[in-house]
């Protein structure tokens, strides 16, 4: 039940909103939503900044390397400043950059983190936030943030908010600009300095300047280096002109209203800064500010970090610091989340999984320390009631399943249940495929119907099924307690191969056996095999109907060529299969026969062929895999080994008998 | 002590009536699982079941009844047969396998492979120096010596020593047949024989009587152990029995390490183990490999000094995204060999760190004794890695997480709730598990060793860990080693030997 939950979060951008998220206010407006999509897509219509990362990289590398002074048009002291670095600038710009990471903060350096947390930290509180442009679930995911801080979001553009967020160009403000102060810029420029530098915010606290004037100073400065970050963009003329068009934009009319405008990447910074609690960490966040204090070295710095993200951005691919793309690549988390990453980032994280929020933390699906009697694993929770019934329910489902012995559709397992052993194995698709990761509803689907065919025969799965968080029941005591002997995580089958298992067509056999329309279809195929005497449930006739099988196929195979062989194979893997669903039907009728219960096939991974079989017994006779086995090269190592393993008789009379 | 060692006497007698009268009955009407050797991932089903049929009536009938209901309702109808079938045709796939072992149950299945409990039919044909049992010792003449003459006198097992020549013919002797399944590469059985085959003579270690092939079959023999259920026994081990088992463990570890052999499936299933005659051997090498084969430079072996710099610079220029990750990444991943089991995984192996040690099977073996003093199996229930890592971060709090994982050059985030900055001590977890916090109780003398005996063993920096050899003389595992002269320290000594 609370693992359903799962699924419609990462699908539902509402999820995001529920109460539990946020603040009541902000629930209120739920519905508000979609509207943020809506903007975006009429944004992108409108030809926005199109490819955002190309255009960086490219003005990064050839821009703002070669000519920096190509940026000058746009009217943003940032780019005053930048133009002004000339030449030599980019050459210790470039000289930074390399330097860059090895420059540590100093311990005054620090001491003004420090403040500046604590000031800033103080600000939160006044300030009223309208995210724009930015999706949904990093929305939520600031909005938490930020409401945790003490400010707050407000669904709707109004007059009340503050702060304007957005991923989107911020437009220059040029017409405040251009018509009211000229001054601004050159007030702005001052500041700017300042906030990049955290020894500057000390030096207003050492003044004892708490004032208001300062804080308001130093958003809007936090605001200008943003913006730094974001020349090139802005550098481009037309970027700039566009937005002209639109004077409705929510932007402008920010503009209008004297609101600030942060982009997204800067309200993420300052969070990130104010919420790392290790200020040496945070002075790291923070440098590309803290280094470029004053002086064309300040330029310099800057143009460096730039080239960094600029750099950074060619080798990763986008970051999140391309608020642009942020949205689309990167997934924000919004529950629990247990992330481990390389840190030199060149590698796939390690493991990240998220968890569904819950109002209470023991409601999580996390493992975590449950109350459980003695004895049994203590992350796991003593049953709950309504488990148990489900439980039960699955049970006598699985019984009537077996009775029935062909699946029909409708036989699914509790819709509840599902999700469950899903966690488990999307884990594994997971840590092979980044892109499962987000997808766990995808991953299901083949999970699922692999439960379907496993459910009658093998119960060893299906007890993974309920033990993958909790244990499944009073009845499990210790036998279910064991991983082992309960769950069915082959942890040593490689993640490819168990996933190949999954995706295996062996997974759908008992759906397909199901629909009485592709029964009769198949049924057909059997027909055609009926010469062979594998209808038979007698495991010689049956391999011996494998081998007419199988030599079919190779003659088939020698005139079709190597594609139809392959196509016929999974043809008949099909028939196979099908014949097998057809024994085990007739096996469910109550016969003395009941012995001949028809095997489950067993799918597996054959290390020798390199392949993936549907069933292990008719693998093992398989063409291919006879021409390993019986080629005696393949061995001779182990042979070689296996001379020094034989018996030594007791006596030396005795026969050389090695067994 | 003296009543426990009275206890002992009384089910051990009673054990030799089943094993005397009708061991292969009993084997087979109670699903006895007497060895199970299997890779680490039971596809199965076959709930152990204790050998100890005594015991469970006594103490724990509902345990038997339901380990019995579950294996009967579940597998039974379907299973039985099947295995006879399967049971079958591994005789006639081998020409004369029939009449040298006569193949009795199947004891153990896993990835790679089944375990059958068989007679050996032509024991007396052969040199068995393989065999700890029997009377007359060739490879480890002292300590098994004292061992009979003590056993003689007390544990039901050897007292059949002396008519041993009488009974010989009507005793089956009893092998442990391993079919290693066919789709299994030559290099992956070369390996597990190899290993073993260099291991022989090692205490504690399952011998490999023989091993051979017919095709792509490949099968070895091995003794059969007999043992008990671990979760049989492990509620009613002392501190002192823990000692014991633990010591037993450890100097298979340590002679499998002294060949720097790691053998990453550590776990209670592993390790055979015997509360009557104290006597342990460790098995199943199907995942055991050597150490520094298949290995990449990870960052901790490296000296801190240069880590500390790496990592440094790292995070400087780190582009990492805060509270997010790529979704499309084309990054390749980490790749490192996690064979084991869940629950039993070392950190490292979770890090995916890629130069591993013989370290990870000391976790494994300090995760067997948190469950021991905890009184819980399993203690760990990861259903997966990620589980695995949030359960031991659980314990371990986020701050030592972190610096685990820096170490092999992992940065580890998380925002779940119930994972604290400081995690909990092992001892304040033990006496949660145990149920003695409320009570305000406090952890004996002895179990206070044996925490710190833990500490060591589940310390997250592997090369922080101590080692078998180490851990042998760690006052805990020495534990009733300076004691009284006890029969039970006479057992001892040949584990150790």
């Amino acid at each position: 039940m609370s693992s359903t939950r799962r699924v419609p979060l990462s699908s539902n951008p509402n999820a995001a909103n529920s109460p539990l998220r946020a603040p009541p206010l902000y629930s209120l407006q739920a519905n508000k939503k979609p509207r943020s999509h809506a903007e975006l897509m009429r944004e992108e219509a409108y030809g926005q900044p199109p490819p955002a990362k190309r255009q960086m990289v490219d003005l990064g590398i050839q821009r703002s390397t070669v000519s920096p002074s190509r940026a000058r048009p746009a009217r943003t002291i940032v780019h005053r400043a930048v133009s002004k670095a000339s030449a030599l600038g980019t050459a210790a710009a470039e000289r930074a950059a390399q330097n860059a990471p090895a420059c540590k903060p100093s311990e005054k350096e620090l001491d003004n983190i420090r403040q500046w947390r604590t000031q800033i930290r103080a600000r939160f509180p006044k300030m009223v936030f309208y995210f724009e442009s930015i999706s949904d679930e990093q929305r939520s995911k600031l909005a938490k943030q930020v409401t945790q801080l003490g400010a707050r979001e407000e669904k709707f553009f109004s007059i009340n908010i503050t702060h304007v967020v957005t991923t989107r160009p911020i437009p220059p403000a040029k017409a405040n600009r251009d018509e009211n102060e000229p001054a601004a810029d050159g007030h702005a420029s001052v500041e700017q300095l300042k906030t990049i530098d955290p020894s500057l915010l000390n030096r207003t606290a050492d003044l004892g300047i708490p004032s208001t004037s300062t804080t308001s100073v130093r958003r809007k400065l936090l605001f200008d280096t943003a913006s730094n970050r974001r020349i090139p963009l802005q550098a481009q003329e037309d970027a700039i002109k566009r937005p002209k068009a639109r004077n409705t934009d929510v932007l402008h009319r920010a503009r209008e209203m004297d609101k600030r405008i942060w982009s997204l990447e800067k309200l993420q910074k300052i969070l990130d800064m104010v919420q790392e609690p290790d200020p040496y960490k945070s002075a790291v966040l923070g440098q590309c500010r803290g280094t470029s204090q004053g002086g064309p070295n300040a330029k310099a710095a800057e143009q460096s970090n730039l080239l960094q993200l600029l750099q950074n951005e060619r080798f990763h691919g986008p970051s999140d610091r391309d608020p642009t793309v942020a949205s689309k690549d990167l997934h924000i988390f919004k529950g629990p989340y247990i992330y481990v990453y390389d840190v030199e980032e060149k590698l796939k994280p390690i493991m990240v999984r998220e968890y569904a929020k819950v109002a209470d933390k023991k409601y999580g699906e996390w493992p975590q320390f449950r109350v459980a009697s003695q004895g049994r694993c203590p992350f796991v929770e003593d049953e709950p009631v309504d488990r148990e019934n489900r439980v039960q329910t699955r049970t006598k489902e699985r019984a009537a399943k077996a009775a029935v012995e062909v699946a029909a559709p409708s036989l699914k397992p509790p819709q509840v249940e599902p999700p469950k052993p899903v966690t488990g194995k999307r884990t594994l698709a997971e840590m092979e495929e980044a892109q499962h990761r987000v997808a766990p509803v995808a991953v299901m689907t083949a999970a699922e119907p692999f439960d379907h065919v496993k459910l009658s025969n093998a119960p060893s799965l299906d007890f993974r099924t309920q033990n993958a968080f909790r244990s499944h029941a009073k009845t499990g005591r210790f036998l279910a307690g064991e991983p082992v002997a309960s769950g069915v995580q082959p942890s040593n089958v490689t993640s490819a191969i168990r996933s190949q298992m999954i995706s295996s067509t062996t997974g759908v056999l008992g759906a397909k056996a199901g629909t009485s329309k592709e029964i009769h279809g198949l049924q057909r195929k059997v027909l055609q095999k009926a010469s062979t005497p594998a209808v038979s449930q007698d495991l010689s006739s049956r391999r011996l109907a494998e081998m007419s099988h199988d030599s079919n196929t190779f003659i088939w195979s020698a005139s079709l060529g190597r594609a139809t062989h392959r196509k016929l194979d999974a043809v008949d893997e099909d028939e196979s299969a099908q014949q097998k669903a057809k024994l085990r039907r007739t096996a469910s009728v109550p016969v003395p026969q009941a012995k001949q219960k028809a095997r489950d096939p067993k799918p597996g991974y054959c290390e020798n062929c390199q392949d993936k079989f549907e069933d292990f017994d008719d693998h093992i006779v398989s063409r291919k895999h006879r021409k390993f086995a019986d080629n005696n090269d393949n061995w001779a190592q182990l042979d070689a080994l296996l001379s020094q393993l034989t018996r030594v008789p007791r006596y030396q009379h005795e026969e050389e008998d090695e067994w | 002590m003296a009543t426990a060692v009275a206890a002992r006497r009384r089910r051990a007698d009673s054990f030799r009536i089943h094993e005397d009268v009708a061991a292969m009955d009993d084997a087979e009407m109670h699903g006895e699982a007497l060895k199970e050797e299997e890779n680490g991932t039971y596809r199965d089903d076959e709930e152990e079941n204790g050998t100890y049929r005594d015991d469970e009536e006594e103490v724990e009938p509902a345990d038997d009844q339901e380990s019995n209901y579950s294996e009967s309702s579940e597998d039974e109808p379907v299973i039985d047969v099947n295995i006879q079938h399967d049971m079958e045709k591994l005789q006639s796939s081998f020409s004369g396998l029939r009449h040298r072992y006569r193949l009795i149950k199947r004891i153990g299945e896993g990835t790679f492979s089944t375990v059958y409990k068989a007679e050996d039919l032509q024991y007396d044909h052969f040199d068995n120096s393989w065999d700890i049992e029997k009377e007359n010792e060739k490879w480890t003449p002292p300590p098994l010596k004292s061992f009979t003459s003590q056993s003689t006198t007390t544990l039901g097992l050897a007292a059949e020593d002396p008519s041993q020549h009488l009974q010989r013919r009507r005793k089956p002797k009893y092998v442990a047949i391993k079919k290693i399944y066919v789709t299994s590469s030559p290099t992956r059985i070369l390996n597990e024989l190899e290993l073993l085959h260099d291991l022989r003579g090692c205490s504690s270690v399952c011998p490999l009587i023989t091993s051979f092939r017919q095709t792509d079959q490949v099968v070895a023999i091995l003794p059969y152990f007999r043992h008990a259920d671990f979760r049989e026994y492990f509620r009613k081990m002392t501190v002192r029995d823990t000692s014991i088992y633990l010591r037993s463990l450890f100097s298979a570890l340590a002679s499998v390490h002294s060949r720097n052999i790691l053998h990453r499936d550590i776990k209670p299933t592993n390790f055979l183990y015997d509360p009557l005659t104290q006597r342990g051997v460790l098995v199943d090498f199907g995942l055991a490999e050597r150490e520094g084969l298949d290995c990449k430079p990870c960052l901790c072996h490296e000296d801190a000094l240069m880590r500390k710099t790496r990592l440094r610079n790292a995070v400087m220029g780190s582009t990492a995204p805060a509270g997010g990750y790529p979704k499309q990444d084309t990054r390749p991943s980490r790749r490192a060999n996690r064979a084991g089991t869940r629950g039993f995984r070392a950190p490292e192996v979770l890090f995916k760190c890629t130069e591993q040690t013989t370290k990870l099977d000391i976790w494994s073996a300090g995760v067997i004794l948190l469950t021991i003093l905890s009184r819980r199996f399993p203690f760990f229930n990861s259903a997966d890695d990620v589980e695995a890592m949030i359960e031991i971060a659980t314990i371990f709090g986020q701050k030592r997480m972190k610096a685990a994982g820096q170490l092999h050059g992992c940065s580890f985030e998380t925002t779940i709730p119930t994972i604290g900055t400081f995690g909990f001590s092992f001892e304040r977890i033990v006496l949660w598990s145990t149920c003695r916090s409320d009570t305000g109780e406090t952890l004996s003398k002895d179990e206070k060793l044996a925490i710190d005996f833990l500490n060591k063993c589940m310390e997250l920096d592997p090369s922080r860990r101590i080692s078998a050899q180490e851990a042998l003389s760690h006052d805990f595992l020495r534990m009733g080693l300076e004691d009284e002269v006890s029969p039970e320290e006479e057992e001892m000594d040949i584990m150790m030997a």
